[in-house]
């Protein structure tokens, strides 16, 4: 059971959270610009280290916001977010 | 007090761990079922046998050792049942093949229907499996209840069996049997396995993979074939190449060994469950993916808990067995949750993937050793893996099994 | 009878008992676990080996028993026996009954009805173990203020530590990541049953005090009842006032072994030597009765003793495995003898506390990490059990070697040794020592097999807990639920739904039948409550709906519905639906049934992540509404007794418009849209009036014989007008232009959420899966669902059989008879071609047709 860290209610367990995958895949400005290589890589690659992550969480359970945080997985540490990434 | 049938026995010989020598006609990164079964059809098949198996850990330690060991075939879409059935008709002859037992037991595989979406759905995919040539039938509750009396196909359970559909030919086999058989005959024909040996690079050059980088020491490679499973994602990265696989931790359990009271597989989609009772006694039980990607082996544990609450819904009797161990390995998942096999072009033109298994890849063991060393051998996909190529993500020709299809598998 | 006259600090002498083992009465007290009882009454065969059958005795005291299993035939209550419990940790109780077995368990056929509960407990600092090490930890917790303090211990006493919690009984059974701990809770170790309660504890901080295990050394017919762990022979003294034996030998490879020899001795058994590796002495033998097997002479290195009881102990070490649970290492230790906790868990929650002390420590001998002698013959070794639960010798461990093996992890599979239900703990180490000895290599690089969760087995029920029946999955019901709960159900996600109202007379089909006449003819009324709503207010819902849904919304006008169909981002369609405008701000999203709760997620992930800049706010309102449909072509007149005050002419209430009124007095929403083609009302109401609602209508549409119809006959109507269910005429691989629906697929908008991945080279093919219309040649067989489509009069036996679609529905009760739908491969160029639909092997010629069968130019919708 991970104890996530909701940025809003405090460290809670993971059966509280629904998972995001990697964080910061936003959707394209104008998908109709991308080819279909670029495209597929939007829809369905992404990344997958044996490390430190940056992935997103909502906290369905609670304040349904969604957040971004680092967390190994590995070990599945978590700490806080490097700069500069969104959900 | 009566004591139990032994297990059969192993072969006195199995294999020794190779030194990594400088360089191999092929390189098989993963010494799991994938990589073994390959590089005993490259040898097998095509004489290939200047062959290493790169093992980061103990042979067949992965995956291969850590899954519920159900096979069957019968998958909805073509291309699936394609590569299965292909598998499945070779574990009826692994046994002569390898010249070892691999205690393939076609004990049966029920997969439950819960609700009219699941008749539906289940009787779908038995007409698409006859069509193709698979044993495939539908089954009443009652029909299910003969054939698993401890399964409770009573109105009782809050989502009661409305049928199933039952692979006579399908069953589980002993996954070390398997592994050391196949460990053992690529062994003979001059394969070298080499343990403890983890890749931690790749050198590029002139459009071709030259070399890898392991713990043991620079290896060349005149082909490099990957199986790697949960570790597929990292591997490619060395290669700067992103696949669309995530790797999930997926667990499993046994109870105690018991005194026989399953002869049959039973699998349930909608209520998760998946069990055997293995042939020492235990049950074997498969839990669901956790949600996140993890490297840890290690799941959360209240999967476990829902898991156990699935099971005793269906098999009240099972409240008192005893979970005796758990433990997860990691599963490498495609969006369509089916495998990407073929050559990795963007790699190098020597590198050929097989991975995106998820959680079905030990009962391809066999068939995707055949025909991914096929392909390897001959430098083209073969048929049955054609239609797993990775460009499918980007023309969007999809094997979605999940979407229809979907059973835990 | 072995029971000392005194003596025994768990035991109450006042409270005598009788437990059963195979139908023999044994005596015991309060307090003894089964396996004291049975030492106590002279028990000597305790099990017998898995494969070969040998009789076994007591070999431990606690969870490291490799032979004492039993299967208790009842706790006191159907279903309550167990399959498999170890002697040494089942608390005797008066009227325990149990068999003895064989390494393996027996189910009982009876349906376990306990209820098992489940406790949370949240802490600061969690301490395992409440021996000394546990204590001084809780102690030092509380002295630094750290707040709470849970000290979990699974003796029956717990320790007293004032300022923290002590849970005696508590088997901390898993230790997680982030300080969680699974730990059960026996509740009656002095009243007998079964009854445990799960723990779930989450701390802050976790120590490990979880003390330490003994392990044996083997040697040739070391199975025999008589031989045992020399710590337990002691501990049985100690605990329960019970002789293991009259007159022993203690054989030990550390300083350890020598105090259990004194501890015997001054309980009187006669303790004619005491060997010690160190010195030399090695025992090479055994000899046993003729009776159980039981030892009745040691022979050593310094000769034979005539003996009835061996004490051995190789080493006693830290018991390492929650360590290992939570992540933590450990490293071979030469001044234990033993596996020992080495670097922690990652994340700092869990720490070790332990008082093991060294040699250096006490002044003593090192001890020696001696295993097993390396020169048996191949018949001693295959008398040199390793493992006794799993009946694995040292003859096994050979095999394994000889067959190439070198990895321990291997061995331990070629063997099966360490995977019995006492998880190894006397075989373990023992095996990686001899297969150390064997490889020539250092223990430290063999290394030890990891420990998986859980520590000890634990009942599937117990971690099932309170999540059985209809609490292992919440069965939802709508407020008009009492009114139509004599149908019987449908299960749709969660929800109960009324799949048709047979009359005593009727089959369902019969029902069906009947149903879709009178809505098609007549009237009917349907409880459309399940169905998803999704309430959205700001200034920005239009902009949001134009991207979720793939038509134009945010031209819809106040008062109007619109239909619309969703898309992931991979074209695929994942729900559809009509949305109302209740004002310039405030919109009404209806969705399906089973999808209501994803597509809310979905919203709220694309405002959340993609577009914070849109002033949107989503309720969902699901269970805020009740809703009945009343369809048919007699409609209108039952609304129009309803709500007297509204104009509900067709003129007056257009189609997919909506609007305030008040129905039977009720406030009310009144829309006009139609899931079946015919003239159509809505009537949502607050929730809490659905069953007057339901009545309301019953009794306005009595005069026109409005007959309550099911999911059934819906899908009947709506499959007749080719509207899709998503998930049924879906399955995650279909667009909307592959149901027919291109019409909804905006040219207008710039993009929409599956735009782009309708221009894919797949989703361009005209050869896609199309949703067409079946219809049987000869007009009256039955289509069933999930048939497969092949060519008309393809042979079945040629597999593989080429197949070019497949049922998605199929009815029996449409006004043509019977009909179907289904995706069929380019599926629009082949209306009007034959085809097989093939079901179990038998294929039923079929005509394709447009997938619309039922008034197809849309007559009939603002009435007959």
């Amino acid at each position: 059971m991970l104890r996530i860290p909701c940025p809003h209610c405090g460290e809670r367990d993971e059966t509280e959270f629904h998972y995001g995958g990697e964080a910061g895949v936003d959707y394209p400005a104008d998908p109709s610009a991308l080819d279909d290589v670029a495209w597929a890589e939007y829809l369905f690659v992404r990344a997958d280290p044996a490390g430190w992550f940056t992935e997103r969480w909502c906290h369905v359970a609670a304040c349904r916001q969604w957040f971004t945080i680092d967390r190994h997985t590995v070990s599945d540490e978590f700490r806080p977010v490097s700069e500069g990434v969104r959900a | 007090m009566k004591p139990a049938p032994r297990l059969p026995e192993h072969p006195p010989r199995l294999w020794k761990d190779a030194e990594p020598k400088k360089a191999y006609d092929v390189v098989v990164v993963g010494g799991g079922g994938h990589g073994l079964a390959t590089a005993y059809h490259l040898a097998a098949d095509h004489g290939i046998t200047n062959v290493a198996v790169l093992e980061k850990g103990w042979l067949a330690g992965g995956n291969m050792a850590r899954n519920t060991t159900i096979i069957r075939s019968n998958y909805l879409w073509d291309a699936s049942a394609g590569i299965y059935e292909h598998a499945l008709g070779l574990w009826e002859t692994l046994e002569e093949r390898l010249g070892t037992t691999v205690m393939f037991d076609q004990r049966g595989v029920l997969n439950l229907a819960h609700n009219l979406s699941d008749v539906r759905e289940g009787k779908r995919r038995v007409n698409a499996n006859q069509l193709n040539g698979i044993d495939a039938h539908w089954l009443t509750p009652a029909e299910v209840g003969k054939l698993a009396p401890v399964l409770d196909v009573s109105e009782r359970p809050r989502h009661p069996v409305h049928g199933a559909t039952f692979q006579p030919r399908a069953g589980i086999a002993k996954h070390d049997y398997v592994a050391w058989g196949y460990a053992r005959a690529a062994y003979e024909m001059g394969v070298d396995l080499v343990s403890d040996c983890e890749v931690t690079g790749f050198t590029q050059a002139g459009g071709r993979v030259t070399s890898v980088s392991t713990t043991r020491g620079e290896i060349s490679a005149g082909t490099v074939v990957l199986c790697a499973a949960g570790h597929s994602a990292v591997l490619a990265e060395e290669l700067g190449v992103r696949l669309p696989v995530q790797s999930h931790p997926l667990q499993a359990l046994v109870s105690e060994l018991l005194e026989q009271v399953l002869d049959t597989v039973v699998m349930s989609n909608a209520v998760h469950v998946y069990v055997s009772q293995a042939h020492k006694g235990e049950l074997v039980m498969g839990a669901g993916v956790d949600a996140h990607i993890g490297y840890g082996r290690r799941g959360s544990f209240h999967v476990v808990e829902e898991q156990m609450a699935a099971a005793v819904e269906l098999f009240p009797i099972f409240a008192r067995a005893h979970v005796l161990r758990t433990w997860a390995g990691i599963v490498d998942v495609t969006p369509d949750a089916s495998p990407i096999v073929g050559p990795l072009a963007a790699a190098g033109d020597n590198v050929w993937i097989n991975c995106g298994w998820g959680t079905g890849g030990f009962k391809a063991t066999p068939g995707i050793g055949h025909v991914f060393a096929d392909s390897v051998a001959h430098g083209r996909a073969h048929p049955l893996v054609e239609p797993y190529a990775l460009e499918r993500f980007t023309t969007g020709r999809l094997i979605d099994e999940h979407g229809a299809a979907a059973v835990a598998h | 009878m072995s029971r000392l006259p005194t003596g025994g600090s768990r035991i109450d002498r006042t409270r005598p008992l009788t437990v059963t083992v195979d139908g023999v009465e044994l005596t015991a007290y309060a307090g003894d676990t089964l396996a004291s009882a049975m030492l106590a009454n002279d028990l000597d065969v305790v099990g017998a080996g898995i494969y070969t059958g040998r009789p076994r005795g007591l070999v431990g005291i606690g969870r490291e028993e490799p032979n004492a299993w039993v299967q208790v035939l009842d706790h006191g209550g159907p279903g309550t026996g167990e399959p498999m419990v170890q002697a040494t940790t089942q608390p005797a109780y008066d009227g325990l009954t149990v068999e003895r077995l064989a390494g393996r368990g027996r189910l009982l056929p009876h349906t376990d009805e306990t209820r098992y509960d489940v406790l949370h407990l949240h802490c600061e600092v969690a301490v395992v173990g409440g021996g000394e090490a546990g204590v001084a930890a809780a102690r030092a917790a509380v002295a630094a203020g750290e707040g709470r303090v849970i000290v979990l211990d699974d003796a029956p006493t717990a320790p007293v530590v004032d300022g923290a919690r002590c849970l005696p009984d508590t088997t901390v059974v898993g230790a997680h990541a982030h300080g969680r701990l699974v730990a059960v809770q026996r509740l009656d170790s002095a009243d007998g049953g079964g009854a445990r309660r799960l723990l779930q504890v989450q701390a802050r901080r976790v120590v490990l005090a979880t003390g330490s295990e003994e392990r044996p050394m083997a040697f040739p017919g070391n199975d025999r009842p008589g031989v045992m762990l020399a710590g337990a022979a002691a501990a049985y003294v100690e605990r329960y006032g019970v002789l293991p034996g009259r007159r022993a030998v203690v054989w030990t490879a550390h300083d350890g072994g020598h105090a259990a020899a004194a501890a015997l001795a001054e309980a009187g058994v006669d303790v004619v030597a005491v060997l010690d590796v160190r010195d030399g002495d090695v025992v090479t033998g055994t000899d046993g009765g003729s009776d159980t097997g039981r030892v009745t002479a040691v022979h050593t290195t310094s000769g034979t003793v005539e003996v009835d009881l061996l004490a051995v102990s190789g080493a006693v070490t830290p018991e390492t495995r929650l360590w290992t649970h939570a992540g933590g290492t450990t490293r071979w230790s030469d001044d234990v003898a033993g596996f020992v906790p080495d670097a922690p868990p990652q994340g700092g929650r869990f720490s070790w506390a332990g008082t093991e002390r060294t040699a250096a420590d006490t002044g003593g001998r090192a001890p020696a990490a001696w295993f097993c002698a390396t020169d048996l013959t191949d018949e001693q070794a295959a008398g040199t059990y390793l493992d006794l639960h799993r009946d694995a010798t040292l003859a096994d461990v050979r095999h394994a070697v000889e067959a190439g093996l070198r990895s321990v992890e291997h061995v331990k599979r070629h063997t099966t040794i360490g995977t019995g239900a006492d998880q190894g703990r006397c075989s373990g180490v023992l095996a990686a020592g001899v297969l150390a000895q064997l490889l020539g290599e250092p223990l430290g690089r063999v290394g030890a097999t990891g420990a998986r969760p859980p520590l000890v087995p634990v009942p599937f029920g117990l971690l099932a807990a309170r999540n059985r029946g209809v609490l292992s999955d919440p069965v939802r019901v709508t407020p008009i639920h009492d009114r139509v709960a004599h149908a019987p159900m449908e299960d749709v996600g969660q929800w109960k739904r009324p799949y048709a109202f047979p009359s005593v007379d009727e089959s369902l089909d019969e029902a069906v039948v009947r149903e879709c006449r009178a809505v098609r003819t007549g009237v009917g009324m349907m409880d459309a409550s399940t169905l998803g709503a999704i309430h959205l207010r700001g200034a920005d819902v239009g902009v949001l709906l134009d991207m979720v849904y793939t038509n134009l919304f945010s031209t819809l006008a106040v008062g109007k519905v619109r239909y619309g169909v969703m898309c992931g981002p991979d074209g695929m369609v994942v729900d559809d639906g009509t949305t109302m405008r209740l004002s310039e701000t405030d919109w009404l999203m209806s969705t399906t049934t089973g999808n209501a709760a994803a597509v809310l997620d979905t919203l709220e992930e694309w405002l959340l992540t993609e577009w914070p800049h849109l002033d949107v706010v989503c309720t969902s309102q699901t269970d805020h509404w009740s809703t009945v449909a009343i369809a048919g072509p007699l409609s209108r007149d039952v609304v129009a007794a309803l709500a007297p005050d509204e104009d509900v002419s067709a003129e007056g209430f257009g189609f997919m418009t909506h609007r305030e009124a008040v129905v039977a007095g009720m406030p009310a929403r009144l829309a006009r849209v139609s899931f079946s083609g015919e003239l159509a009302f809505e009537v949502s109401v607050p929730a809490w009036y659905g069953a007057a609602l339901w009545d309301a209508v019953a009794q306005a549409g009595a005069p026109h014989g409005i007959t309550p119809y099911g999911t059934e006959t819906m899908h009947v109507l709506r499959a007749e007008k080719a509207f899709p269910i998503v998930g049924q005429d879906t399955d995650g691989t279909v667009t909307p232009a592959d149901l027919g629906l291109g019409w909804a697929l905006s040219r207008k908008k710039t993009d929409y959420v599956g735009k782009r991945s309708h221009a894919r080279p797949d989703a361009q093919r005209p050869d896609r899966r199309h949703l067409v219309g079946l219809a049987p040649v000869d007009g009256t067989s039955l289509i069933a669902e999930g048939s497969q489509l092949v060519a008309h009069g393809a042979d079945l036996s040629a597999t593989p059989v080429p197949m070019l679609g497949h049922v998605t529905s199929a009815y029996a009760a449409g006004v043509e008879g019977p009909f179907a739908l289904a995706l069929l491969d380019g599926g629009r160029d082949r209306i009007g071609e034959v085809l097989d639909a093939v079901d179990d092997l038998v294929g039923t010629p079929v005509r394709v047709t447009a997938p619309v069968s039922y008034d197809p130019e849309g007559a009939r919708r603002d009435g007959a």
